[in-house]
């Protein structure tokens, strides 16, 4: 094995999301042979599993992307002089609230100061990407927590009982 | 969050995989070596993007094996510094938060990275925020989180010798990549704190 580029891009959660479904897709369809590796298997599960899961904006319906959606956003934000690492996190967290929009931008008070020009910027992405369903979304969290919880219990009591 | 690495690698593809065309072979060999699996300094590997080249197959002497030279490309998970991620509390200790995602679960977030006016609860084994006001906020297990990375630390894995095995009994063994974050900023930490609908939220 040879290291010959350690980072020759970076990829948005949307397209890692894409190339899962698509491989997903090529496998069932040509009825291939065998099976795939089972670690391979595992980590594709899982890793639709946490794209899905409340909040991520993949899990949401409709589903906010398409191909053109990253050029899109790329363009009306171009005036506001994001870095690229802050334009991935955008895309990938879908902010569209002032406080969501500080955790990922740095000394956002300095660069773009005043309530209204963050929530100009948050009606932005809100229109590109659209608007998450706040109530379900939430509702979906709490959900998923609790059942969490219940199921690392009932694995707690079949150990004492065993 | 990822990022594609470019790789040079040999694929052996056993006889009994020659009924399968030639470009899946090479791509099961690799995501079966590779999938799911930390390499030192580059993260943890999900799967194949795209072959980029490959050789003619050819057979060594001795075995049935076909060799391949191949190149290409892989989707690594390697959250860059100051990227803001989401995962879920699996637990807590007096040290620090323990956060997961489903893929992945070495996400620590030292005390020290909690916002000021944290405290552990020894009893329940949460760590809760205390407000101005004096209202506690709690980190409940198992609540959706938002952290920010702030540093990675890798523990190289390689095999050891029966001498250094003897020096090292009684250390534990960490694991090979653990991401270390932060939630000492307004807007990380549990996602249900901060996305409330309406004004009484936004403080």
């Amino acid at each position: 094995m040879k290291i010959l580029e350690a980072q020759s891009a970076t990829l948005t959660n949307y397209e890692v999301y894409t190339h899962l479904m698509d491989q997903r897709a090529r496998y069932a369809k040509k009825e291939m042979q065998g099976r795939r590796p089972g670690n391979l298997e595992t980590v594709v599960k899982e890793l639709l599993e946490y794209f899905h899961e409340a909040p991520s904006p993949l899990g949401s319906k409709p589903f906010p992307y398409n191909e053109h959606t990253i050029r899109t956003l790329f363009d009306r934000l171009r005036p506001y002089d994001f870095t690229k690492a802050e334009f991935l996190m955008i895309l990938n967290l879908r902010p569209i609230k002032p406080e969501n929009l500080n955790t990922i931008v740095e000394e956002m008070e300095g660069r773009f100061p005043g309530e209204e020009l963050q929530r100009e910027i948050c009606e932005i992405i809100a229109e590109v990407l659209g608007k998450p369903d706040g109530e379900a979304e939430r509702h979906a969290m709490s959900e998923n927590a609790i059942e969490a919880r219940k199921e690392l219990e009932r694995q707690g009591e079949n150990v004492e009982i065993e | 969050m990822f990022i594609l690495t470019k790789i040079a690698d040999l694929v052996q593809i056993h006889p009994e995989d020659f009924n399968k065309e030639a470009s899946q072979a090479i791509e099961d060999n690799i995501n079966a070596k590779y999938a799911n699996k930390v390499i030192q300094k580059i993260g943890l590997c999900i799967c194949l993007y795209d072959l980029l080249s490959a050789s003619e197959g050819l057979i060594g002497h001795g075995t049935g094996l076909v060799n391949v030279n191949v190149e290409f490309r892989l989707v690594v998970f390697r959250p860059f510094k100051h990227e803001v991620m989401l995962g879920r509390i699996s637990s807590a200790t007096e040290e620090g938060i323990r956060v997961r995602t489903q893929f992945f679960d070495q996400i620590f977030i030292p005390t020290s990275n909690l916002p000021e006016g944290s405290k552990f609860l020894p009893s329940e084994q949460l760590f809760y925020w205390e407000l101005e006001d004096g209202s506690k906020l709690y980190y409940d297990n198992q609540e959706t989180v938002r952290f920010r990375i702030e540093e990675e630390v890798w523990t190289d894995q390689s095999p050891m010798g029966p001498k250094e095995r003897d020096d090292a009994a009684g250390t534990i063994k960490s694991s090979p990549y653990v991401v270390k974050g932060s939630m000492a900023d307004a807007g990380l930490g549990p996602c249900l704190w901060w996305d409330g609908e309406g004004e009484e939220a936004e403080e």
